[in-house]
C-alpha cells in the first residue's frame, strides 16, 4: 500500500465514524476548535496599523501601504469565505467532515504563512493571496465543515448544537487580537514590529488548534440515535425529514426567503458592528473617549457570542420561525430606540439596545443551520448552508457602506455628527420589518422538491 | 456492531455512546473541552476587563 495513501484514509468518511464508547460530547469541542480559529478574521484590524507602518516601523512612511490598501486583505478573505463555502458545500458532503477540517486547517495556518512572505517582502499581493484567497478558503470550508455533523448527532437539540459552534467564531476574535497584541510585543524590536514572526507563530498555532478537531471529530452511525430520544409523532408545521439536495433547494422559494432574511439580519446588525466605535464616539461627545470606544466594541463582541448560543439554544423549544420573528421585531423597536437614547444623552442605555441587537446578528447567524435542517431536512444541509452564507458575503459589503454613505449625506446636509445616524438606524429597522414579512412567508417545502432515493453514504448519510 | 455498505465496500460501522455513558471516558471529554474552553475563557475574560472601563 502507498503509505502516503494510507496515512491519508485517516482522513475518510468511513475511517469517522464514531466507534463503541465515543460520546456525542466531544463533538462540540472538535467544531469549537475550528470556529475559534477562523473567528480570529474579526479581529484582523489589530494589524492595521502595524501593517501601515511596516518601512517606517514607528510611523508610516511614503513606502507604506495606506490603511485603504491593507482593508483589501479582510475584504478579499470574507468574499472568499462566502464563494468557497458555496462552491465547496457538496464536496464536504461527499467527503465528511474529518477532510475538509483538515483542509481548512492547511488554508488557514498556510494563508498566514503565506501572507507572513508577502509580509516580509513587502509585497501586499502575496499577503492578499495568502490570508485574503487561501485564509478565505480555509474560512468558508471551516465554518460549515462542523455543521450538518453537529446536527446529527443532536437531533434533539440542533439549534443548541450549532449554537455553539457558531459562538466559536464569535468568541475568535476575543482570543485572536489580545494573542497578535501578544505576540507582536514579544516579536518587535527597534527595526521591526514583528508583524512576520507573529504571522508564522499564528499561522503554526492555528493549524495545530485546528487539527484537534480534525482528529477528535466523528460522524454517527447511520441508525445512531441519541438514547431515549423518540423523534415527535407530529413534528413542528415547519420541521420536515423529507430530504432536498443542494441544487434542488436552490429553487425553492423558501431558500430564497431564508437567505433574504440572513441578508437583512446580518445587514444591520453588520451596519452598526462596523461603526460602532466613531458612532458611539460622535453620539455622546466629550463624554465617550477611543479608549471607551474600544470597550464598547468588546462589549459588543461580547454579546455577539452570548447571542449565538443563547438565543439558537432558545429556537430548539419556540422554533425557527418565531426566533426570527423576535429577531426582526425586537431588532426594529430597538433600532428605531437607539437615536432617542443619543438624544436623551443615556450612555447605559444606548450601550443596552446596542448590545440586544448584536446578540440577536449572532443568533440570526447560529439559528439558520437549523433552520435549513427544518426545511430541508439533513440530508445536504451542510451544502445549503454553506450556499446561503453568500448572503453573509453580500451584507457584509451592503451594511457598512449604506451606513457610511448615509452618515456622510446626512453631514452634507448640515445635520450635526451626534444625530448623522439617525436614518442610517431607522432605514436598518426598515430592512428588519422587511425581514419580518420574508419570515412570515415562509412555508414547508413543496413535496416535488424532495429527494426521491438520496444516497446515503457511510455514517449518517452525508458530513 | 452493524455492517454498513458504502460505495461498494463494506465498513464495520460500530454504535457511539449518547452522553457520557456507554464507556466514553469523562477525562477526555473535560480534556477535549478544556482545549477550547481555556483559550474562550481567557478571551472572554480579557474583553470583560476592557469593556468593564464602560462602567466605572
Amino acid at each position: 500500500m502507498n503509505p502516503q495513501k494510507g496515512w491519508l484514509r485517516f482522513l475518510d468518511r468511513e475511517n469517522t465514524v464514531a466507534g463503541p464508547g465515543y460520546s456525542r460530547a466531544l463533538v462540540p469541542p472538535a467544531a469549537l476548535s475550528i470556529h475559534l480559529a477562523i473567528g480570529q478574521a474579526y479581529s484582523l484590524s489589530v494589524f492595521n496599523l502595524p501593517l501601515s507602518r511596516l518601512v517606517g516601523v514607528t510611523k508610516s512612511s511614503p513606502e507604506d501601504w495606506p490603511l485603504t490598501t491593507t482593508v483589501w486583505i479582510f475584504n478579499v478573505a470574507f468574499i472568499v469565505l462566502g464563494a468557497s463555502a458555496a462552491l465547496f458545500g457538496k464536496w464536504l458532503e461527499r467527503v465528511g467532515p474529518r477532510r475538509a477540517m483538515f483542509v481548512s486547517a492547511l488554508c488557514f495556518g498556510g494563508g498566514f504563512l503565506v501572507a507572513a512572505a508577502g509580509i516580509a517582502i513587502h509585497w501586499i499581493p502575496l499577503v492578499i493571496l495568502g490570508y485574503g484567497v487561501f485564509g478565505g478558503i480555509g474560512l468558508g470550508l471551516g465554518y460549515i465543515s462542523p455543521v450538518s455533523t453537529l446536527i446529527k448527532w443532536f437531533p434533539d437539540r440542533p439549534g443548541m448544537a450549532t449554537g455553539l459552534a457558531i459562538m466559536g467564531f464569535g468568541g475568535g476574535a476575543m482570543i485572536g487580537a489580545p494573542l497578535a497584541q501578544g505576540l507582536m510585543e514579544h516579536f518587535k524590536t527597534a527595526q521591526s514590529a514583528g508583524v512576520v514572526e507573529t504571522f508564522v507563530s499564528m499561522g503554526l498555532i492555528y493549524f495545530v488548534f485546528m487539527m484537534f478537531g480534525v482528529v477528535t471529530v466523528r460522524v454517527p452511525a447511520a441508525d445512531w440515535k441519541p438514547a431515549g430520544f423518540v423523534p415527535p409523532a407530529t413534528p413542528r408545521a415547519l420541521v420536515s425529514d423529507s430530504p432536498v439536495t443542494a441544487d434542488e433547494a436552490f429553487k425553492t422559494p423558501q431558500f430564497w426567503l431564508l437567505w433574504a432574511m440572513l441578508f437583512l439580519n446580518v445587514t444591520a446588525g453588520i451596519g452598526i458592528l462596523s461603526q460602532a466605535s466613531p458612532m458611539i464616539q460622535e453620539m455622546f461627545p466629550g463624554r465617550i473617549n477611543a479608549g471607551l470606544a474600544a470597550a464598547f466594541v468588546g462589549l459588543l463582541s461580547l454579546f455577539n457570542l452570548a447571542g449565538r448560543f443563547f438565543w439558537a439554544s432558545l429556537s430548539d423549544p419556540l422554533g425557527r420561525k418565531r426566533t426570527y420573528m423576535v429577531y426582526f421585531v425586537l431588532g426594529a423597536l430597538l433600532y428605531v430606540s437607539l437615536p432617542t437614547t443619543g438624544r436623551h444623552g443615556s450612555v447605559p442605555l444606548f450601550v443596552a439596545c446596542a448590545a440586544v441587537i448584536l446578540s440577536m446578528y449572532g443568533g440570526g447567524f447560529a439559528t439558520i443551520p437549523a433552520y435549513l435542517r427544518d426545511m430541508f431536512g439533513v440530508f445536504q444541509v451542510g451544502a445549503i448552508h454553506g450556499r446561503i452564507l453568500t448572503a453573509w458575503s453580500a451584507a457584509a459589503l451592503v451594511g457598512p457602506t449604506l451606513v457610511t454613505y448615509v452618515r456622510k449625506a446626512q453631514l452634507d446636509h448640515g445635520v450635526p455628527s451626534a444625530q448623522a445616524y439617525s436614518v442610517s438606524m431607522y432605514i436598518m429597522a426598515g430592512l428588519l420589518a422587511l425581514g419580518f414579512l420574508c419570515d412570515v412567508a415562509v412555508r414547508p417545502v413543496d413535496p416535488r422538491h424532495h429527494a426521491r432515493n438520496p444516497v446515503p453514504k457511510a455514517g449518517a448519510a452525508s458530513a | 456492531m452493524a455492517n454498513t455498505k458504502v460505495e461498494g465496500e463494506i465498513v464495520r460501522v460500530a454504535h457511539a455512546g449518547d452522553a457520557a455513558g456507554a464507556g466514553s471516558n469523562w477525562l477526555e471529554i473535560v480534556a477535549a473541552w478544556a482545549v477550547v474552553g481555556l483559550p474562550l475563557a481567557w478571551g472572554v475574560f480579557t474583553t470583560l476587563k476592557k469593556a468593564a472601563q464602560l462602567f466605572q
